[in-house]
């Protein structure tokens, strides 16, 4: 029987929880690589703070209380990548491994220190985290064939490059009407996948 | 198109959304962000989750073992009784089965002086570094063995002497540095 996220959580401090601790790591795993990506860090360095995550919440997890009014666990998990990201970052400071010119990047480490506009900042990480969302799931619609590689390729360029129906519809040899109902059927799904990291614990 | 994306069902209750009890956000929503922050170079990942979450379930099990709380970064050990310590890194730790180690453990297979842990430098954020002391039996860092010092990992799998061992990273400040 699946797990609510409640009974998910709570179940993670269980001495014998590797199966609860499997299922947490399939749903964020790829989340947090993708925005450590976003936020310039190569993917070995990217799956670097997936496993510093990942530990730092073992470690926290034993002392944790779940309890909705404190605030939501999805915001706790964020505030945990972004700190190891930053870290990631400062070590890349301090050992001079920076791309020369690269102003995204060190602008990221002057706004996480404080620097920047907090809100825009924040606005910011959000579209980008809720961004690194919708790529994993895309790729896993991909790599689990509900929808061809095609399908999901159409759907990028349509909606993400804005490209034209109709130009699309002629490369594809569709109808434009096919092309909405790839749009809508692929939200639908992007909106399920939304609403399990966007609900407030 | 090979795809099931006309008719059938998009989840089936195998895989139903465990979490999916909250109002989702609505389709003019994604596609604004889509539009807006969307981007073409998404590319699949290569990255070994496997191995990551191997490790993951042997920090797991040395870190629900640990009596107390670690506040400091440490190497965890399990010993041959199977109880697991903390021990901290600080300047540096030298772990084998007699004098000069630091972290003296009486397990057989370990050399005199088998392997060192300790920061890169004395800067805020140094890395980690690990070295096999031309040990014996040899040092495996995520069942790879040792051949140069290294950068080791919070959860990364140390094994030597036929005991295991991983780091535990200072807790983070709330305000992140």
């Amino acid at each position: 029987m699946e797990k609510t996220r409640p009974e998910l959580l709570e179940s993670l401090k269980d001495e014998d929880a590797q199966e609860s601790w499997t299922d947490f790591f399939a749903i964020y795993r790829g989340p947090i690589v993708r925005f450590a990506m976003k936020k310039g860090l190569r993917e070995e360095e990217a799956a670097d703070v997936l496993q510093e995550v990942m530990i730092e919440l073992l470690r926290v997890m034993k002392q944790f209380e779940y309890d909705a009014r404190k605030g939501s666990f999805r915001n706790f998990l964020f505030t945990i990548t972004k700190r190891k990201i930053y870290r990631h970052w400062r070590r890349k400071k301090t050992k001079g491994d920076f791309v020369t010119g690269n102003a995204e990047r060190l602008e990221y480490i002057e706004d996480a220190a404080g620097t920047g506009d907090p809100l825009a900042l924040a606005e910011a990480e959000e579209a980008a985290w809720q961004m690194s969302i919708i790529e994993d799931c895309l790729d896993e619609l991909c790599e689990n064939k509900r929808f061809s590689a095609e399908t999901i390729q159409i759907f990028t360029e349509y909606v993400i490059q804005g490209r034209p129906v109709a130009e699309l519809a002629a490369t594809y040899g569709l109808e434009a009407n096919n092309i909405y109902q790839i749009r809508n059927r692929i939200i639908t799904v992007l909106q399920k996948r939304l609403a399990k990291f966007r609900s407030e614990l | 198109m090979s795809d099931e994306d006309t008719q059938a069902p998009l989840f089936s209750d195998a895989d139903a959304d465990p979490f999916d009890c909250e109002t989702p956000p609505s389709p003019e929503e994604i596609e604004q962000l889509l539009t807006h922050h969307g981007t073409d170079g998404r590319t699949s990942l290569t990255v070994d989750f496997d191995a990551i979450q191997a490790n993951l379930q042997m920090a797991h099990s040395l870190i629900t073992a640990l009596p107390t709380e670690v506040t400091v970064t440490s190497l965890l050990t399990r010993h041959p009784d199977g109880s697991v310590t903390a021990t901290e890194v600080g300047s540096g730790l030298m772990v084998g089965r007699r004098d000069p180690a630091n972290l003296v453990i009486a397990a057989p297979e370990l050399s005199g002086a088998h392997f060192s842990v300790g920061p890169r430098d004395d800067s805020e954020f140094s890395d980690v570094l690990i070295e096999d002391l031309s040990s014996k039996n040899g040092t495996w860092l995520n069942r790879q063995r040792l051949h140069h010092p290294i950068r080791l990992k919070a959860g990364d799998l140390v094994e030597a002497g036929g005991l295991r061992f991983t780091l535990l990273e200072a807790p983070e400040t709330p305000d992140g540095d």
